[in-house]
């Protein structure tokens, strides 16, 4: 009995010890951003609209059936909404199916508003063809795409803003399947107005912009001694002097980009030109002034060559300038990310961009604050930021839209980057 | 080693449990295993003779017990931060199972494993899962008792993408009663203290520190042996 009653004893000391090392040994074990307590406390319900989940690709205002409307593609479907809901509650407006043309499958490929028309890229039914049509009060136009264009594969949709009612609608064609030449079939052109019936036809140089994911226009600078560029990202950096733009048929040059560009923007300070911002694949940001020159020789922050800003084991997917600066008033860009293993790495990121005392523009990245813990933002990615400048009753600010490739859209009305900002799901 | 009592005297009836198996771990550890079988299965089924008003059984050295635990996780708040706040969680569920030895009648000492879930206000779910060290000591009115309990460990805390082991703390009362010498229910009543302590070895601020407080009110079947 004694011998049992020792051995008994023996064994749950060994299991104290174990324990207490476990708590030792454990302690210290730790994953996530944020205090588990500290984010259930602040954790607040999301609104959500009707939308759901899904792949945004693009969102775009337009006026449908003569409302100022949001208009996304899902998947390959679009969908609307009225800018402003009935009432005062957030998302109020719910989306609504946008049906596709007659004569087109339900394939929606491309979204853009020139001069205040939304336009869209659909496969036409007949063929494998695309087509080129254009929302007229409640219904579609015909295929407006240019007959010699109807063989091409469109393979991305743009604009180049000319202040409202002299916008250049792009397309990118990748493939002329009715091409005689092997050469004249793998040739890649930028087409300016489409739906003209005498489009411009540029080509790229060398072989390359098989897409077009983003277009942004920097001006020749505060004392005109630059020029204004066009620049395309897509499979590389492209870029054309503005002035060229819808003149004669031209070459578009490659430009140097850093290694992994994944977005552009431009950001202008109050007492600097126009810069270009690249986001990498490689958790990058570089800086440049095209002003320098049409050519970019170098990406940089500072001498050295140094990116402006980096986040270790993130990749950005993309880059929106929510605001730029003003006086004192450091601008403000948002990050996002590409959803990867890297929990830490996911959702987005705020850049505050402030201008130096010569010129140069400094860049911090930082957790978003307000409620964007509480979203499933942060365990996804977003593909693309659109910074919505409509006036709305009621809000003071942007709209800051964020397409995500999974989870659908998420809005923050009057996003600044603190601790007030609220994300709701569409 | 079971003893039953006959008003104050021993009466001699003594249940040896096979001694000569219990140098062996692996047969003890499957009798642990049968025991915890014959908690799931045939808990509610028991079938015993219901005690005797005049049998009070007593307890010491070498006699175990196994309880299962199931109910109700009630989230009460958070301090450490700006004062005290809501958890802005839901109500949860919480089980436990939990194993003691005997040191005295009225004390016992082991362990226990268990776990509980709720959820946030856009349901993500909150995981955490104690393992915990235990030690009872027992008041008793035959063929009531109600055991105090003090069980202390750390917890498996888990919340969307974040994850951290923290210490546990979990005092706690019962109310029971003895089917017979062998089976007992009851409910328990249970107070979860969590310190969740940022020191500022991880990206996470120290102001990120909290100290979780929750209720557990579960049900329990309780088996000895």
């Amino acid at each position: 009995m004694m011998q049992r009653n020792k051995h008994i004893l023996v064994q749950t000391t060994i299991c104290f010890v174990v324990l207490l090392a476990l708590v030792v040994v454990l302690a210290g074990c730790t994953r996530g951003t944020q205090g588990i307590f500290a984010e259930l406390e602040q954790e607040e319900k999301i609104f959500s609209n009707n939308l759901g989940e899904g792949p945004i690709a693009e969102l775009v205002v337009s006026s449908i059936d003569g409302e100022d409307s949001y208009v996304v593609r899902k998947g390959i479907r679009l969908f609307w909404r009225p800018v402003s809901g009935e009432g005062d509650l957030p998302g109020e407006g719910r989306w609504q199916d946008l049906a596709p043309p007659p004569g087109a499958r339900s394939a929606a490929q491309f979204l853009a508003v020139a001069n205040g028309e939304l336009y869209a890229v659909f496969v036409r039914e007949s063929n494998m063809d695309f087509g080129l049509f254009q929302r007229e009060g409640d219904f579609w136009s015909e295929d407006l795409l240019n007959e010699s264009l109807v063989h091409r594969h469109i393979t991305g949709m743009a604009v180049v803003p000319g202040g409202g009612s002299d916008d250049d609608l792009l397309v990118v064609t990748a493939y002329n399947r009715t091409a005689d030449s092997n050469d004249e079939r793998r040739e890649r052109r930028l087409i300016v107005g489409p739906q003209e019936d005498s489009p411009v036809v540029h080509t790229f140089d060398p072989t390359g912009g098989d897409d077009l994911q983003r277009v942004v226009v920097t001006d020749d600078g505060p004392a005109g001694a630059g020029v204004a560029t066009v620049w395309m990202q897509g499979n590389g950096l492209w870029h054309m002097p503005l002035s060229e733009l819808s003149g004669a048929a031209n070459t578009i040059n490659q430009a140097g980009a850093p290694a992994g560009t994944s977005d552009i923007a431009v950001f202008s300070g109050s007492t600097t030109d126009d810069w270009l911002v690249a986001v990498t694949l490689r958790g990058d940001v570089w800086l440049s002034r095209p002003q320098d020159g049409a050519s970019i020789s170098g990406w940089r922050s500072s001498e050295n060559e140094e990116p402006a800003a980096q986040r270790s084991g993130t990749a950005f997917s993309t880059i929106a300038v929510v605001r730029n600066a003003e006086g004192d008033e450091p601008g403000l860009a948002v990050l996002g990310t590409r959803s990867q293993r890297n929990t830490l790495a996911r959702g987005f990121f705020d850049a505050s961009i402030t201008p130096s005392s010569d010129g140069r523009p400094e860049m911090r990245i930082r957790e978003p604050r307000g409620n964007y813990s509480s979203t499933q933002m942060r365990t996804s990615g977003v593909e693309r930021f659109v910074v919505d400048t409509t006036e709305v009753t009621g809000i003071d600010g942007v709209r800051l839209f964020a397409l995500t490739p999974n989870l659908g859209l998420f809005r923050a009305d009057g996003y600044s980057g603190n601790a007030e900002d609220r994300w709701i799901t569409e | 080693m079971l003893s039953v009592h006959h008003g104050s005297d021993t009466i001699g009836h003594v249940i040896f449990l096979n001694t000569a198996t219990r140098s062996n771990g692996f047969t003890g550890l499957r009798r642990v295993g049968c025991a915890v079988l014959l908690l799931a299965v045939s808990s509610v089924a028991a079938v015993a003779q219901p005690l005797e008003d005049e049998f009070v059984p007593t307890y010491g050295i070498g006699d175990q017990m196994i309880s299962l635990n199931l109910g109700l996780f009630i989230p009460l708040f958070f301090s450490g931060g700006d004062g005290i706040q809501g958890t802005n969680l839901s109500l949860g569920g919480t089980g436990h199972l939990a194993w003691s030895g005997f040191l005295t009648d009225q004390l016992a000492i082991g362990g226990e494993f268990g776990g509980m879930f709720a959820f946030s206000p856009n349901g993500n779910p909150l995981y955490m899962v104690p393992l915990a060290a235990r030690l009872t000591y027992f008041l008793r009115r035959f063929p009531f008792e109600f055991p105090l309990t003090l069980a202390a460990g750390i917890s498996f805390n888990s919340f969307n993408e974040s994850f951290k082991v923290d210490p546990i703390v979990i005092p706690g009362v019962g109310a029971y009663w003895n089917l017979n010498t062998e089976w007992a229910f009851g409910i328990d009543l249970r107070y979860w203290w969590v310190p969740q302590l940022y020191l500022g070895q991880s990206e996470i601020s120290t102001d990120d520190t909290r100290f979780g407080n929750f209720l557990a009110t579960t049900a329990s079947v309780l088996y000895r042996f």
